[in-house]
């Protein structure tokens, strides 16, 4: 009885990463004081008209492209009409009959998502409520965010669970800053997230009735809200009730989604074609200029990654971010291919959980490291000159000292010269000699107790790998 | 007589007039520039096209620093942030913006008389409307108080005034003048143009405002080369043919004259029969949209309220005149979810055919003429009844449809003694062309 079906949809609008505004020439700084970067067009004074930010449109095109959309030739900016105070115009310029882009997919949990569509359109300002305060006593405006460039792509409801919600959100979060079209910083709102969910019984009925669960800030709050919001629809619909079409606020200090408006009071919003702006035309040469600029997104590089010796699991998380796999790939430029999974793996056991424990941006913090450190760190580990505790004590010093690891390795015990590990190997073998006779005789894992000895002795600065060699040629003899 | 003294004699006519068609005069900002065109004269800058002329704008156009409103309560104590292009391209070709000039409220009407400001007389019959929504501006030429005035157009909002008070009116192809800084009323009609009382006095301003702006993407460069034609071919639509009984017979008189010079030809565009009633759902559209901005929150008049929702009712509810409302309530409806395919997209289907017609229509003639109202100046609150002065704009609505441009010159004085204006009207972007036919057809007129 409790088994159903979930359909989930996401509407996704990222800022695009533009200069300036939409429509008027003022610059998109969220940073700004308020009510500093606007003008008598993001204002909506009486009698100023729009004119469209080209490199917004273009960025719009490309987005399309990464998401494998189709690019419309003939697209058409669409007014949006409500009041609110953080809304000038009282209209939004959006697009709704003709989207820039339509259809297209993205690759998320090992499935592939459709799209409905992606739209161009422009951002509301933001109302500060000061009711009560000694100052104000009602509720201010900054028009600062008024007309920023936006790019919403909505899904179709191919999501089967809040994980693969938060899985879809990563996917497209990545693809757009690989494609350089957003930032995507969800605290900053450069990403915003609303969840249309429905379950049913069973394949053969049509998609239950949606609740739109808007206010999630963190990709951690839309898996959460999902799931309560499944939970709840469950509960409705096995204790005989229905769900109905509304608008749910998610409040996550409370962890539940709250109605916030039914159907019945959905607004109208009166769309028709903006008669101040043209419609957008894209030629088929316009296309081959974007589709050639369009940087290698992350499944490729991925897929490029494993076929050079990579597993999924480091292919995955070298390529979360575009900072890093750029990062990667001007480390193993300098390496030979057996190099690359070392590489890796210092790069995800080492250098990342430096990178988490430093207050900067991944993409400072990986400028202050050279990558050429990273690449005789890593010839250091082939030949046998350091194990993984002095790579672990040498890690943190090479990046606050900006040293190189063949500066620091000269002051770190390190037993590197092979005929003392053999005369510390021999010691080990008459100290164990029962163990040495099981390890001769087959039992491989007779080996640990005279390894262990000689890591003892040398109090860790031997590298177990190069032990372990010594053994088996001494065993072979 | 220097530019200053000049401006200072016209600013004591306009003190003195009798037709209220002006709202303000910019006393302070006029001899501010009669002084710098003063000085630039003496320095012997010859390039001003229209060096030291008064020009009165209608008062949907802003100017930075001044109040412009829309003959409208709602815009009460609106000062604008910034200049029109029109204002700016005035300026720079020596021009002196003189004031603003009454119209009907947010220019919708066909009289003037929805102004907040109170009604602008004719002034060749101070009992008579002026014709609307641009009636400040007409009566402005008209009286002899300014040699130019500008108008806007949507549905013959130039033309009909010029041809009430006997002046000419240019109404340019859709997007010729910039509409950057026109308070906005059907974006997809709108257009600025001229008034003044000869077409040689049209050429000349209208070649200053003309050309394309990048702050509007709608606007255009029209060709500026005149079609040399051994015998201009004028089209009568047949269809044009509710006029009252001396406006018919001024313009067959018209015609008669006409004939030795040009050839005469019917046309046929018989989808503008419908052009009246899907302007009624395209402009009152368009403009339910564009009048939303008006909201009390950041500018204009804001009536006392204890909420939001509140503000937006009362503010709103007493900010518009009836007028305004109603065609507001008309665009909001017909833009609504359930009816918009069978208002809204079926009106813009009929003015792709209206458009076609004109096409077709210009395979045949060269220019297409008509009376430009079907009746001469009405009397002040003669007609209330809204669906007849919508009948007003029935002969000048269709340019505004097919983005066409065309002009309303006097052609003489019905049995009645009030004048009626002559329309010809010309393929897209052949502005120039519309005004060299015009001023031949002008001189024909004046050489009776
Ligand atoms: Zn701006």
């Amino acid at each position: 009885m409790n088994d159903f079906l979930i359909s989930i949809g996401l509407e996704v609008h990222v800022q695009l990463k533009t200069k300036t505004k939409m429509f008027c020439s003022c610059a998109v700084d969220p940073e700004s004081p308020p009510n500093t970067n606007i003008c008598p067009v993001c204002t909506g004074q009486p009698g100023v008209l729009p004119v469209k930010n080209e490199e917004a449109v273009l960025l719009g095109i490309r987005a399309g492209l990464a998401l494998n959309c189709k690019i419309e030739k003939f697209s058409v900016f669409a007014r949006k009409n409500y009041f609110y105070p953080d809304l000038p115009k009282a209209y939004q310029i959006s697009q709704y009959e003709l989207p820039v882009a339509s259809g297209g997919y993205i690759k998320a949990g090992g499935k592939k998502i459709r799209l409905v569509r992606a739209h161009l359109e422009e951002d509301a300002g933001k109302l500060l409520h000061a009711i009560g305060s000694e100052e104000v006593d009602g509720s201010l405006v900054d028009l600062n965010r008024c007309g920023t460039p936006l790019l919403e792509i909505v899904s179709e409801p191919d999501i089967d669970s809040p994980q693969l919600a938060f899985d879809y959100l990563k996917s497209l979060r990545r693809l757009m800053r690989y494609a350089g079209i957003s930032d995507c910083d969800m605290e900053k709102g450069s990403l915003r997230c609303d969840c249309n969910i429905s379950i049913r019984r069973c394949e053969d009925e049509p998609l239950g009735v949606k609740a739109e669960i808007k206010n999630m800030n963190s990709f951690k709050e839309l898996k959460d809200a999902a799931a309560y919001e499944i939970e709840r629809q469950k509960k409705l619909l096995d204790s005989g009730g229905k769900v109905v079409q509304e608008t749910r606020l998610w409040n996550s200090s409370k962890g539940k989604t709250f109605s916030m408006r039914s159907k019945e009071e959905a607004s109208d919003y009166r769309y028709f074609p903006d008669p101040d702006l043209k419609p957008i035309y894209v030629s088929g040469e316009m296309l081959e200029i974007e589709k050639a600029g369009l940087p290698e997104l992350p499944g490729a590089v991925k897929e490029r990654f494993m076929n050079q010796g990579l597993t999924e699991y480091q292919a995955d998380i070298l390529t979360d971010e575009k900072v890093l796999a750029d990062y990667f790939d001007k480390i193993i430029a300098g390496l030979t291919p057996d190099g690359q999974e070392e590489a890796a793996n210092i790069v995800i056991s080492n250098l990342l959980a430096e990178a988490n424990q430093s207050n900067l941006p991944l993409d400072a913090f990986l400028n202050s490291v050279k990558p050429a450190y990273i690449c005789e760190l890593v010839k250091f580990r082939q030949e046998g000159k350091i194990n993984k505790q002095v790579l672990k004590t040498i890690f943190p010093k090479m990046i606050k000292e900006q040293k190189a690891p063949r500066e620091l390795i000269k002051d770190v015990n390190i037993v590197s010269d092979e005929s003392e590990i053999v005369k510390l190997v021999e010691d080990a073998i008459r100290a164990n000699a029962s163990s040495w006779e099981d390890y001769r005789a087959g039992k491989e894992k007779a080996s640990g107790r005279i390894v262990s000895h000689v890591m003892k002795e040398s109090r860790g600065a031997a590298d177990p790998a190069t032990v372990m060699r010594i053994l088996k040629r001494m065993a072979g003899e | 007589m220097s530019v200053k003294e000049n401006i200072r004699a016209c600013i004591a006519k306009i003190k003195g007039d009798r037709t209220n068609s002006f709202i303000e005069v910019f006393e302070e900002r006029a001899l501010a520039q009669s002084e710098k065109i003063d000085a630039l004269l003496a320095a012997g800058d010859e390039s001003l096209i229209l060096a030291g002329a008064p020009v009165a704008l209608k008062d949907n156009m802003v100017i930075k620093g001044e109040t412009a409103s829309c003959s409208s309560k709602i815009l009460e104590g609106f000062v604008s942030p910034y200049d029109a292009e029109v204002v700016t391209r005035l300026e720079k070709a020596g021009a002196v913006i003189i004031g603003r000039t009454n119209m009907d409220e947010f220019a919708m009407g066909s009289s003037t008389e929805t102004s907040a400001f109170g009604v602008t007389r004719n002034p060749l019959d101070l009992d008579r409307v002026p014709g609307g929504s641009s009636g400040g501006s007409a009566a402005a030429v008209a009286g002899g108080l300014v040699p130019y005035s500008l108008g806007s157009d949507t549905g013959g909002s130039i033309r009909q005034p010029a041809s009430f008070c006997g002046i000419c009116g240019m109404k340019p192809t859709y997007g010729a003048v910039s509409r950057y800084g026109l308070i906005a009323f059907a974006s997809s009609l709108d257009q600025i143009g001229p008034f003044a009382k000869d077409m040689a006095s049209i050429e000349k301003i209208f070649n200053v405002l003309a050309g394309k702006d990048d702050k509007d993407e709608t606007s255009c460069e029209i060709d500026r080369e005149i079609l040399r034609k051994k015998k201009i071919v004028c089209g009568i639509p047949k269809e044009f043919s509710g006029s009252s009984p001396e406006v018919q017979e001024l313009f067959n008189k018209a015609v008669k004259k006409l004939s030795a010079e040009f050839e005469i030809e019917d046309v046929s565009l018989p989808s503008t029969e419908y052009a009246v009633s899907i302007y009624y759902i395209i402009a009152p559209s368009e403009a339910s949209s564009n009048l939303s901005r008006f909201d009390g929150i950041r500018y204009g008049f804001r009536a006392e309220a204890a909420n939001l929702a509140e503000t937006y009712f009362k503010t709103r509810g007493e900010g518009f005149g009836d007028e305004v409302k109603r065609r507001i309530m008309l665009g909001a409806f017909a833009l609504s979810s359930g009816y918009y395919d069978a208002y809204y997209m079926k009106a813009l289907k009929v003015r792709r055919l209206i458009k076609d017609e004109f096409d077709r229509a210009f395979q045949k003639a060269d220019v297409i003429i008509s009376p430009t109202s079907p009746r001469t100046a009405f009397k002040l609150g003669e007609i209330t009844d809204p669906l007849s002065l919508y009948m007003q704009d029935v002969y000048t609505i269709p340019a505004n449809m097919a983005g066409l441009p065309a002009v309303s010159i006097p052609c003489g004085k019905c049995d009645d003694g009030l004048p009626a204006g002559f329309q010809i009207m010309a393929p897209r972007k052949q502005d120039s062309f519309l005004i060299d036919t015009a001023k031949k057809i002008e001189e024909i007129f004046k050489g009776e």
